[in-house]
């Protein structure tokens, strides 16, 4: 017993021989920090024989561990992990001595053991082969070493072999990460391992406390893949589908679960084009594939549809991308656009009360601040006598009125905890952020508790879940932040004092668009409170091994109430007499949802099959009411008081109320079939059918197939160097996109016209639409190919993507014509696209030594857009396009041309080539020779440019030295243009009559002279850029604090930069613009500009 | 196995039970929407109100309304410092360069089959009886009310478009152009055999509805213009509908020359067929917006602020053809300082006149860009203290003022100059108060040449006066122009008179003789392949 305390010695090892029942006992206690750490680890006992006899044909590794429990009495302990990515077994062995046979059996799971005692522990051998073998024991003990092993998070891990090189010492840690080991002289490196992270190696030197960070593999073929309507081993993925989970997530501030995924898979482009507290992202996935559909994906978190902030950031634990038309065709008409699989933190199995605290603080800085006129250069301009030019004497900068330095606060608390049959999870998050324009704000509340029971000995299993938000932030009219403020900061005259001398706000009504910016928010008073109920949950049966029937039940429910008060001393009473106004609204929606799958697992010689089978119903309703009012005696009722203004009386004031609903309901079958684990294949179908759609479509069908083939487990690439996986898999599968809203396909009629009859003006029945029977859902069909490969151990690793995938009956608001029908519009199915593209993810770790590593991972994408129809038999739109977009007053113009042959996102207008003596644009004609633009004829315009990136490029990096890590992502995107408005608006002398101007409103064009003080504004291509950019997108330092406190188990405190530093030659605010719809590219003048975060944060484990 | 089967067995059964209470039925639940085929009719007009209500449209600056007159001599729509470009889409009316794709052309397209397709289904959902008649009223009547409206609608169709599609049943099929001559005679078919149906009430049931009297002015209209419509005059057959309005005696003309453009004008005795506006129930009609300054908001206290500048405005041109002492240049023109309600306190630009008093003057620089000042904007329509962003005032679309120039025309050019000039003269009477005398005109003076000088203007001057050739009957147009200035007749009497391709005036230059009619809009081609662009615009 001494030995094993000098020498360390795995705890097992040192349990003494005692009685069956005691050893049970304390083997239950000691061991129970372990399951934590392995997740469900199945453990039993009986004692037997050494020997093994065993006649198997594709047995689960499971069962085959059961046989040995069973025949020997040892216990074999294993990860379930373990377990999942085994082989099936088929061997044959009679009385076989214990150790040969799982020698045996072993080998070609790429599994270890070791037995101890009684106690078989299976490891993974892939890394850990080489070190743990340890035939001898050396008595000589020259110094102790201690330290602490942590994941990424800094989480401890318990159960981490930490073995001396090349000697037998070798100890695991505790369940704080701790461990201690005696160093027997010639030690030289410390070795430390466990299943499922990267083997780390530090050299011996003088320091007696060695601390580790373990980073999980980096690809790992065990890992678990969320699929539609289940899980699958990475290995067995037949389709493009990329997992990011919680330790690679962006880190440091997000607003939205997108937000932690971005740069992280190729071909999903997340977009953040203003700083807004309340934005979301917009997310791409392979291109615009719709014209007039829902670009959204779907959004299902732990099987439940929602939205992108339907749950904190920091309660997900992992995000699971379905790309391609194979994988997300099991979600038949929502499926074209992505599916995004939000998995959110999860406790499994026996643990002990674990508190998390997680909390940071961030400030926002502009990125970058337009260059327009101050006082002194505006009062040149007064003293040139430029038309519009008028001192008032002040000087003021209204940009500095009008934001802040903000001060967001995000605290987390999680709770979990329980026994093997029942356990929990509870959090809440509470989030205050704060905007760099004045008022901006969001404040969220996020509860969330799940808890998971189990009975009957696992047939039954039942989770539950509450969770939610509570959200409240300052609207405009219960919308978002007013890019007015912004806007008018710019370009309100930088001579105007705040207020007159009796402290009345100036304003000068007459101008347009004009208005006093800090007046805007100090006169307005906005709420809107937001809350989200989900109550979900699902019991699921399993009758007998390999099969289960699960029913998930859920509702989801939101309500919003929006309150807005602009009082007398608001723009809108001086510009539109007003004279105090407010509005109300609300909204009530309810999501329900059932869902029954049933699955099957059987695995029959070579042959393992799957089958899922599924029903689905989902109802959707949603109310909204919505009321102004105008005319109030007094500011002080706000918008509580309704009825105590005049304007509804009168008859001026709207009301709205309206209610909608659509179903969903679908059946979906699935066969996973491999052979050998070599030869994969995935077929599904979903047959659906939609309310949205019209009475003679009402139904479709949704197939899938996929195929793939591990290259790598054929013995022709058995014996290559260095070669770890290489997967060839192809898929091609059906998608749809519903319509946008309700009731598009009904002959619709209103009463929202009005006629003077008989001195009385009554309603009159109007014709809404032109109805169309025959809408349908929008079709994608998608090809894809990928190849996964990894090198040296997956130290090298990632895959490659190709797809086509065509779009066809786009859902568009087709032009028909008048006459015959009333509207000059259908919503019909008449459009097809097509996408093409590559996506290349590669993966490395090209340093890794003791105290340090580098991984890195980079994604490149590319997607090529084309229109291929704007037709079909029914509805022909002759020309081949039509423009979108449009430019606002005074250009009234529209931006964007989509145009058969041609891509989604074309700048159309005209090209200026040259300015004229006079100052006024040269622009190049049709047939290609300069015109003054006075001379414009419509058939002038040509396409300009295309806002929507080709490229993308991500890099990200990830250092860690001992306690320290630091994380450095980086983005770009190519080959596209922006619009940029706010050059083309104000760096146009003429509009100093509306206000300031950009200091380079008099600089020479095109070399020659500045623009005419008359020249009116234009769409021309002068202001077109390229947004080319590339972005040092997020930097994060932290820190892991060594700690051997018995309650607090982990402290990690980190900083990170946000959005920090963009190399373009754009000039404009931030590059990163609009790449939604169908008019993307345009760096709006009225957006919210882009921020630059500074965050602090602090991570506490108890 | 047995137990497995079992029990998988009553999984099964357990699932049926589950999705035996789901129900798949896709039909969709309306709320708050209406279809027309679950709506059972009760107010026939409510159904028929459809095609009036829609009329509405027509008056906006981007439509009808503003196509009439800045695409002629009297009223133009420059860009300022405060905006008005647009893209060029006035500035384009103005020169004569519009194209297929200009949205006065779309918007005019879409509202005037808008009301011929709604009266196509309504004059079927009258005959089959899916809408009644009130009680008291027959369905001949409604439907011949209804066919009247379509008329109406074709009218303005081949007016403005020449050749178009005749559709006059509930269809989808794609139809081709039918000649103008064609459709002349179908308006022409439909109003005379709809006449004898219609009511000759004129009381508050029948105001702003096509009774006998407003049909037949209507149908003097296109009788007026058929010389231009199918190379045919009819004035004869305009004479006698006329003097069926006069003789029914129902309708005089108002002593007050802006009675008839009150806020509350819908009692006027001159208005024959007027598109009904309300500030609250039925908007639309913001002439004050779009002509006036927005300084001019304190005038009269107005709740809305006119946009910018302003944009529409006289042609000086033509403000210099107007008798110094007509009192319809004061009365329907804004001239001048202009000052705040209280009369005294100047209003002030906001533009190149930042902060200066707003004086607003005559001359024009040309039609293209004007300070924000220049130009008389509109003043014939009451803009009502504290008026909102859509005015109350019905628009006249027929008045008796009209009837009897139409008359007084069409005697002019059948040789009868000396009657024509005695109801000219009747006309000019309420305007010329203070000097009656020269409220009398002769015959031999409405035959005389317009007094309007032609020419392009550069910066305020002529610089190329083009076209000089006297206009027949010029001083007939003359009084025309004058008397209903801001009415949008000016492009049909400038294309009867025969200028309107011809002369040039501020910066319009002759551009085409097709342009009196104009191109089919694109986004109607496009989507019809059997539908073919006029030849001159292709």
């Amino acid at each position: 017993m001494h030995k094993n305390q000098l020498c360390s010695v795995k705890p097992l090892q040192s349990y003494p021989k005692h009685t069956s029942l005691r050893r049970k006992i304390i083997m239950h206690v000691n061991i129970t920090a372990f399951l934590l750490l392995l997740g469900c680890m199945q453990l039993s006992a009986t004692s037997l024989s050494q020997t093994v006899s065993l006649d198997a044909t594709r047995q689960p590794l499971t069962k085959v561990f059961k046989e040995i429990e069973e025949q020997t009495g040892y216990y074999i302990m294993y990860n379930s992990r373990v377990a999942r990515s085994a082989v099936p077994v088929t061997f044959k062995a009679t009385n076989m001595p214990l150790t040969d046979f799982l020698d045996a059996i072993l080998e070609k799971q790429s599994l270890k053991y070791t037995i101890n005692e009684k106690t078989i522990l299976i490891t993974r051998s892939a890394k850990q082969e080489d070190h743990v073998q340890r035939p001898q024991f050396s008595l000589l003990q020259l110094r102790e070493i201690t330290g602490r092993i942590t994941n990424g998070q800094g989480e401890p891990l318990e159960g981490v072999t930490v073995s001396v090189k090349n000697t037998p010492a070798v100890t695991t840690t505790d369940a704080n990460g701790n461990y201690r080991i005696s160093v027997p002289e010639e030690g030289k490196a410390l070795l430390i391992t466990i299943v499922g992270y990267e083997p780390r190696e530090f050299t011996i030197g003088s320091s007696s406390i060695i601390n580790a960070v373990m980073q999980e593999s980096v690809s790992d073929l065990d890992e678990v893949v969320v699929v539609g309507y289940g899980t699958q081993r990475r290995e067995q993925i037949t389709t493009a589908v990329a997992s990011i989970k919680a330790e690679d997530f962006v880190k440091g501030a997000v607003q939205d679960a997108a937000q932690l995924i971005r740069g992280k898979v190729a071909g999903l482009s997340v977009a953040t084009p203003d700083g807004n507290p309340t934005a979301t992202s917009q997310i791409m996935l392979r291109g615009n594939v719709t014209i007039n559909g829902s670009t959204a994906p779907l959004i299902l978190i732990d099987g439940v549809p929602g939205s992108l902030m339907t749950v904190a950031p920091e309660d997900i634990e992992s995000i699971d991308v379905l790309k391609d038309g194979s994988a997300a065709a099991i979600y038949g008409t929502r499926g074209t656009n992505g599916v995004i699989l939000i998995t959110t933190r999860k406790v499994r199995g026996e643990v002990p009360p674990t508190l998390e605290f997680n909390s940071y603080w961030t400030t926002q800085q502009m990125t970058r601040e337009l260059d327009f006129m101050d006082a002194a250069q505006y009062r040149q301009l007064v003293a040139q006598s430029k038309p519009g030019a008028v001192d008032f004497g002040n000087e003021t900068d209204w940009l500095r009125q009008t934001t802040q330095t903000p001060l967001s606060q995000v605290y987390n608390l999680s709770l979990k905890g329980g026994t093997r049959n029942t356990n929990y999870i509870m959090s809440l998050e509470y989030r205050m952020l704060n905007g760099v324009m004045k008022k901006s704000d969001n404040t969220i509340l996020y509860p969330r508790l799940e808890v998971n029971h189990t009975m009957f000995d696992g047939i039954l299993k039942i989770n539950a879940n509450i969770n939610g938000y509570q959200q409240k932030h300052f609207a405009i009219d219960g919308g978002n932040y007013s890019g007015l403020v912004y806007r008018n900061a710019l370009t309100f005259n930088p001579t105007s004092p705040l207020q007159d001398e009796n402290g009345k706000w100036i304003e000068q009504p007459d101008k347009t668009d004009y208005m006093n910016p800090l007046a805007l928010i100090e006169e307005s008073i906005g709420e809107n409170r937001n809350q989200n109920f989900r109550t979900f949950g699902s019991a699921t049966l399993t009758p007998f091994d390999g099969f289960a029937v699960k029913a998930l039940f859920s509702r989801d429910m939101y309500n919003s109430t929006r309150g807005y008060y602009e009082t007398k001393q608001h723009y809108s009473t001086a510009r539109n007499g007003r004279n105090g106004f407010a509005s109300r609204g609300t909204t009530r929606s309810t999501d329900d949802l059932f869902e029954l799958t049933a699955d099957y697992d059987r695995a029959i010689g070579g042959h393992q099959f799957t089958l899922l089978g599924g029903y689905t119903w989902r109802r959707y309703n949603i109310e909204d009411y919505w009321m102004q009012n105008w005319d109030f005696p007094t500011d002080e009722f706000s918008y509580n008081n309704m009825s105590a203004g005049l304007a509804l009386r009168r008859g001026e004031a709207p009301e709205n109320s309206s209610q909608s609903e659509n179903k969903l309901t679908g059946y979906f079958f699935r066969l996973n079939y491999s052979f050998l684990d070599k030869y994969l294949l995935m077929a599904s179908i979903r047959h659906e059918g939609s309310s949205r759609f019209g009475a003679n479509h009402k139904w479709g069908n949704f197939p899938a197939i996929s195929l793939g083939w591990n290259l790598h487990k054929e013995p022709f690439l058995q014996d290559v160097e260095g070669l770890s996986s290489l997967k060839l898999r192809g898929g091609f599968g059906v998608t749809g996109t519903e319509p946008n809203t309700s009731y598009m396909s009904l002959n619709k009629i209103n009463f929202n016209t009005n006629v003077f009859v008989n001195g009385e003006w009554i309603q009159a029945i109007n014709p809404s639409n032109n109805p169309n029977p025959d809408l349908r859902w929008e079709k994608k069909e998608e090809l894809n190919i990928g190849l996964d490969y990894g090198f040296l151990d997956n130290r090298i690793s990632g895959s490659i993507d190709y797809y086509i995938r065509t779009t066809k009956d786009l859902i568009a608001n087709f032009p028909v014509p008048t006459p015959p029908y009333l509207y000059s519009s259908i919503t019909a199915n008449a459009a097809s696209m097509e996408n093409k593209g590559i996506e290349i993810q590669l993966n490395a770790t090209p340093v890794r030594t003791g105290d340090f590593q580098w991984n890195t991972s980079a994604n490149f994408s590319t997607n090529a857009n084309r229109v291929t129809a704007l037709s079909n038999d029914r509805f022909a739109l002759a020309s081949g396009y039509f423009d979108t977009g449009g430019t606002g007053e005074p250009i009234q113009q529209a931006t964007h041309r989509v145009q058969v042959g041609q891509p989604i996102g074309n700048f159309y207008g005209f090209k200026s080539i040259d300015i004229d003596e006079n100052g006024y644009w040269i622009i190049e004609g049709k047939d290609g020779s300069p015109k003054p633009i006075a001379n414009q004829q419509a058939d002038d315009k040509q396409i300009l440019g295309n806002g929507l990136p080709r490229h993308y490029v991500n890099w990200n990096n990830t250092f860690s030295y001992k306690n320290i890590d630091l994380n450095i992502t980086m983005r770009g995107a190519f080959d596209y243009q922006i619009l940029n408005m706010t050059e083309m608006f104000w760096s146009a002398p003429v509009m100093l009559t509306r206000g300031n101007l950009r200091s380079n409103a008099y600089e020479n064009v095109y070399g020659k002279r500045p623009l005419a003080d008359d020249q009116s504004l234009q769409y021309v291509s002068y202001y077109l850029e390229d947004g080319d950019y590339w972005k040092i997108d997020n930097v994060t330092l932290g820190y892991n604090v060594g700690l051997s406190n018995p309650y607090l188990k982990r402290a990690r405190i980190y900083a990170s930069i946000s959005n920090l530093y963009t190399f373009t030659s754009y000039k404009g605010i931030d590059p990163e613009v609009n790449i939604s719809g169908l008019a993307p590219g345009i760096d709006d003048k009225n957006r919210y500009p882009a921020v630059r975060s500074y965050t602090l944060g602090i991570f506490l484990t108890f | 196995m047995k137990t497995i089967y079992k029990q998988a067995g009553q999984c099964i059964f357990l699932c049926g039970l589950m999705l035996a209470s789901c129900n798949n039925n896709l039909d969709e639940v309306v709320y708050s929407e209406l279809t027309e085929e679950s709506y059972t009719y009760t107010n026939a007009y409510q159904a028929i109100g459809v095609a009036y209500a829609n009329m509405r449209g027509l008056i906006s600056h981007t439509h009808y309304y503003m196509v009439q007159e800045t695409s002629a001599d009297a009223i133009v729509m420059p860009a300022n410092a405060s905006g008005w470009d647009d893209g060029g889409i006035y500035r384009r009316m103005h020169v004569h360069t519009w194209n297929s794709e200009n949205p006065q052309m779309v918007n005019m397209w879409n509202t005037f089959y808008t009301g011929v397709i709604n009266t196509n289904r309504i004059i079927e959902q009258l005959q089959n009886g899916t809408v009644p008649p009130p009680s008291g009223v027959s369905s001949t009547s409604l439907i011949a009310e209804v066919r009247t409206i379509r008329a109406f609608f074709y009218w303005l169709l081949m007016d403005n478009f020449g050749d178009v599609p005749l559709i006059t049943t509930r269809t989808d099929e794609l139809p081709e152009k039918t000649t103008r001559t064609e459709i002349f005679q179908f308006v022409v078919n439909e109003l005379t055999e709809s006449i004898p149906d219609l009511s000759e009430e004129k009381n508050p049931l029948y105001y702003a509805r096509f009774n006998k009297w407003a049909a037949k002015t209507l149908l003097a209209n296109v009788y007026l213009n058929a010389e231009v419509y199918v190379g045919q005059p009819k004035w004869q057959e305009a004479i006698a509908e006329c003097n069926d309005v006069i003789n029914s005696g129902k309708y005089q003309l108002e002593t007050d020359l802006k009675a008839a453009f009150r806020t509350d004008n819908s009692g006027s005795s001159e208005i024959i067929f007027a598109i009904p506006f309300d500030e609250n129930q039925a908007g639309g009609f913001s002439v004050h917006l779009f002509s006036w300054h927005a300084s001019l908001r304190n005038k009269y206290n107005t709740l809305a602020t006119p946009w910018g500048a302003g944009s529409a405005k006289g042609v000086s041109q033509f403000i210099d053809t107007y008798d110094e002492d007509d009192e319809r240049l004061p009365a329907f023109w804004m001239i001048g300082p202009q000052y705040a309600s209280d009369g005294v306190t100047p209003l002030v630009g906001s533009y190149d006149q930042g902060g200066k008093p707003l004086v607003l003057s005559k001359d024009l620089p040309d039609g293209i860009y004007t300070g924000e000042a220049e130009g008389y904007r509109m003043n014939k329509f009451e803009v009502k203290t504290g008026a909102l962003g859509s005015l109350s005032n019905d628009f006249p679309f027929f008045r008796y003022a009209q009837v009897l120039l139409i008359k007084a025309e069409c005697l002019l050019r059948t040789g009868a100059g000396n009657d024509a000039a005695a109801l000219v003269s009747d006309v000019r009477t309420r305007a010329f108060t203070d000097n009656p005398a020269k409220a009398q005109v002769t015959g031999n003076q409405l035959a005389q040449n317009s007094s309007y000088q032609y020419g392009l203007v550069t910066d305020y001057q002529i610089t190329e006066p083009g076209d000089q050739s006297p206009v027949t009957f010029g001083r007939m147009l003359d009084e025309l122009g004058w008397e209903f200035a801001w009415e949008g007749h000016r492009r049909r009497d400038m294309i009867r008179f025969g200028i309107y391709t011809t002369k040039s005036w501020l910066s319009h230059k002759p551009n085409g003789a097709y342009r009196t009619v104009f191109p089919i809009p694109q986004i109607a081609i496009n989507s019809n392949p059997k539908l073919v662009q006029h030849p001159d615009y292709q």
